[in-house]
């Protein structure tokens, strides 16, 4: 444990002179076993930070928009105002939601401008000016593109050429209060067609409707659990401080490939998940399997200052293969997450160089880059690529995840040479041991790891095979004794007979 | 040899309290059984076993970091909660009509530990053995341990200070209330002293840059 610990400081020192030079303005990081932070290569550098106005505009521009784009070099487009929303489609179009501008802007893969919707057609017709500040944006995989239209109190839904489908409003319900305002901001459609809207000042849920619109009820709700502490704060809080703790707040929402939906939410404390992942009933199924380590950012923080407070989650997104990554709002960091809740890398930060976010408000996945949306001043996008570092825990994970453990070993060794703080590495090495049958190489790797759970499986194994060595000799050399002592036993006995009866 | 064989006999007094807490020690209050070094030596046993317990027990029950265990700090937290426990009890019972000495009632305690002793190195050593389904072996004598500690502190308690069952628990309570008053005024000193020493530094560069 000694030479692993003293291998270890050694790997911190050494890392930045080890690793391809790659100019990150940040310092990867992880958190080890015990919650303390450790450095690591950066998984993910920043490769493109763009302001919309700096894009050159291409072949499909202005293609059924009825105003903007006419200039075929710079666009007239302007700077972004308060942008909420970032969406990427399955034909890999990247739609950016201008909210202060009452619209939304378009860009394929090569970041050509496509579309800016600020309108649609009904009945041939150009509608102009049709948004009032949308704050979230879907687009389904047969084309039709859902807005949230806040302040219109609609949700909007327009085919891919943008003629006007329908849009689904305010829903009559004896549920809601007489003063109830539908202001809904983020929209998502699942595999079945309903339609998820997170609702501001909305606190029982996630609003859903069928496909024609009919308000179906609150999904994700969640058991309003009272403790002992928050009960005696209860019973002398003013009414007016009382009414004001709410309950769960939900900010953003993402599907993942198989229909379930990822959100993050607002949480007064912050010993809780600030993701969940939510099956089609709307129940929370998030694995985390780690103990005593929730999903919710940095474990260490500053309690005052700047920059200060612990990880609050603005958007999430789900990747492929059970991954998924949150961008925390406070300092400008992505974290990623596998599918038993082991935090994988983190990346960026807060500030103003290059590749930095100082307000990100959306997250989205394109392949394996990642887009963050900065909101502040005239809004920035800033695309992340992985390292050689990132690529392998990509990899690896993804192997994993298919269940090709034995092919994700040969990432897991490299990525130890990369970065021994990299526990799931070791303890990938480690299980790969175990299953191969050599209990006790797996177990120091897996002790490497701090993989209890597995080295604890590794040891039971290694000690039944140890006790199957031993027991023979002990057993035999038992029965020999006792056979031994029997004897004498018997001997003296005899002895003792012949002696009474001289 | 006749060191150890020494040793042996006057370690008689701790086995005999373990089990007849009473008897035992009334004869260390009564009949002058036991001696003050006797107590240190009990101690540092306990203390050696929970080094070596945080140094060598499985990794199923023990994920200590090495790189932040401290034996030293961990005995300065034992030691510390000890003398704290003993003077605050003193000074409770001095004024409740107990009958124990300062140095009683640190002896007490410190042979009260022999559980510890007699656990904490076996459960240490068993847990090298023991895989996750099977922790609750280790935890039980840990817990035994920590329990039969705990049950003669309290019957040496009564002993020593020649309390009724009652009033040892209402003493044990406000031993524990004038613990937390005196952490507050070591605090508080503490507090003080800071503030009193950086007046007289900022005094002391004042006077320096004239």
């Amino acid at each position: 444990m000694k030479k692993f610990i003293s291998f270890l400081l050694a790997a911190i020192f050494l890392i930045p002179t080890l690793t391809v030079s790659a100019d990150t303005p940040y310092q990867g990081y992880t958190y080890n076993f015990w919650g303390t932070l450790v450095p690591s290569p950066a998984a993910y550098v920043p490769v493109r930070s763009f302001g919309i106005d700096e894009l050159r505009c291409g072949t499909a521009c202005g293609l059924h928009s009825g105003n903007a784009c006419t200039l075929d070099t710079h666009i007239a487009l302007g700077g972004l105002s308060t942008p909420t929303d970032l969406h990427v489609d399955s034909r890999d179009n990247l739609y950016i939601v201008d909210s202060g501008n009452n619209r939304i802007i378009v860009f394929d893969i090569e970041l050509n401008l496509v579309h800016v919707i600020d309108g649609y057609y009904q009945n041939g017709e150009w509608v102009e000016n049709a948004l009032k500040t949308p704050g979230g944006v879907f687009v389904t995989d047969d084309g039709f593109i859902y807005i949230a239209d806040e302040y219109n109190y609609r949700i909007l839904i327009l085919d891919e050429d943008l003629n006007y489908v329908r849009q689904i409003d305010a829903p009559e319900s004896d549920e809601l209060a007489d003063d109830f305002e539908f202001l809904p901001f983020q929209v998502l459609v699942d595999r079945g067609g309903r339609v998820f809207a997170i609702v501001r000042r909305v606190y029982e849920g996630i609003m859903s409707f069928d496909m024609e619109g009919n308000f179906l009820g609150y999904y994700g709700t969640i058991n309003v659990s009272v403790n002992m502490v928050d009960y005696m704060w209860s019973l002398i809080m003013p009414r007016r401080q009382r009414n004001s703790v709410l309950p769960r707040e939900f900010k953003s929402m993402d599907i993942d490939q198989y229909g379930f939906v990822f959100t993050t939410h607002v949480e007064n404390w912050h010993l809780n998940n600030q993701i969940s992942r939510l099956n089609p009933r709307g129940e929370d199924v998030l694995v985390n399997l780690n103990d005593n380590v929730v999903i919710n950012g940095d474990q260490g923080w500053r309690d005052t200052g700047q920059l200060s407070g612990h990880s609050v989650f603005s958007d999430v997104v789900a990747r492929s293969h059970g991954r998924y990554s949150a961008i925390c709002t406070i300092r400008g960091r992505v974290f990623t997450y596998d599918t038993e809740g082991n935090l994988l890398y983190v990346f960026g930060g807060p500030g103003t160089l290059q590749g930095m976010v100082n307000s990100p408000v959306s997250i989205e996945v394109m392949g394996e880059d990642i887009f963050v949306l900065d909101a502040q001043g005239r809004g920035r996008i800033v695309q992340y690529m992985p390292t050689e570092y990132g690529t392998l825990i990509n990899d690896a994970i993804k192997m994993r995840y298919d269940g090709e453990e034995q092919y994700a070993v040969e990432k897991w060794r490299e990525l130890v040479k990369l970065d021994e703080n990299f526990a799931l590495a070791w303890s990938g090495i480690g299980r790969s041991y175990l299953a191969a049958g050599d209990n006790e190489t797996a177990m120091e790797y897996l002790s490497h790891g701090m993989d209890i759970r597995y080295y604890s499986v590794a040891f039971r194994r290694y000690r039944l095979d140890e006790m199957q060595g031993i027991l023979p000799v002990i057993l035999s050399g038992g029965l020999l004794l006792f056979v031994a002592l029997t004897a004498i036993n018997i001997f003296r006995k005899i002895k003792n007979k012949g002696a009474t009866a001289e | 040899m006749s060191f150890a064989i020494k040793a042996l006999r006057a370690y008689k007094l701790p086995m005999y309290i373990l089990t007849h807490p009473f008897d035992g020690f009334y004869d260390m209050k009564y009949l002058k059984q036991g001696t003050l070094r006797l107590a240190f030596f009990n101690l540092l046993a306990v203390l050696v076993s929970y080094a070596i317990h945080d140094q060598y027990a499985g990794l199923v029950v023990n994920p200590q970091n090495p790189l932040t265990l401290n034996s030293l700090l961990n005995w300065v937290m034992i030691v510390g909660a000890l003398i704290l426990f003993c003077v605050s009890n003193w000074s409770v019972t001095a004024l409740t009509d107990g009958e124990g000495k300062l140095k009683e009632i640190f002896m007490m305690v410190c042979y009260a530990m022999t559980p510890l002793v007699l656990t904490i190195v076996p459960a240490t050593i068993l847990s090298r053995f023991l895989s996750i389904e099977e922790i609750g072996f280790y935890n039980m004598l840990m817990w035994i341990g920590m329990a039969y500690f705990v049950i003669l502190v309290y019957a040496g308690l009564v002993v020593v200070h020649n309390y009724t069952a009652s009033k040892a628990l209402v003493t044990i309570f406000l031993t524990f209330v004038a613990l937390l008053v005196i952490v507050f005024l070591i605090t508080l000193l503490l507090t003080l002293w800071q503030q009193l020493y950086v007046f007289a530094s900022s005094i002391y560069t004042e006077l320096m840059f004239r």
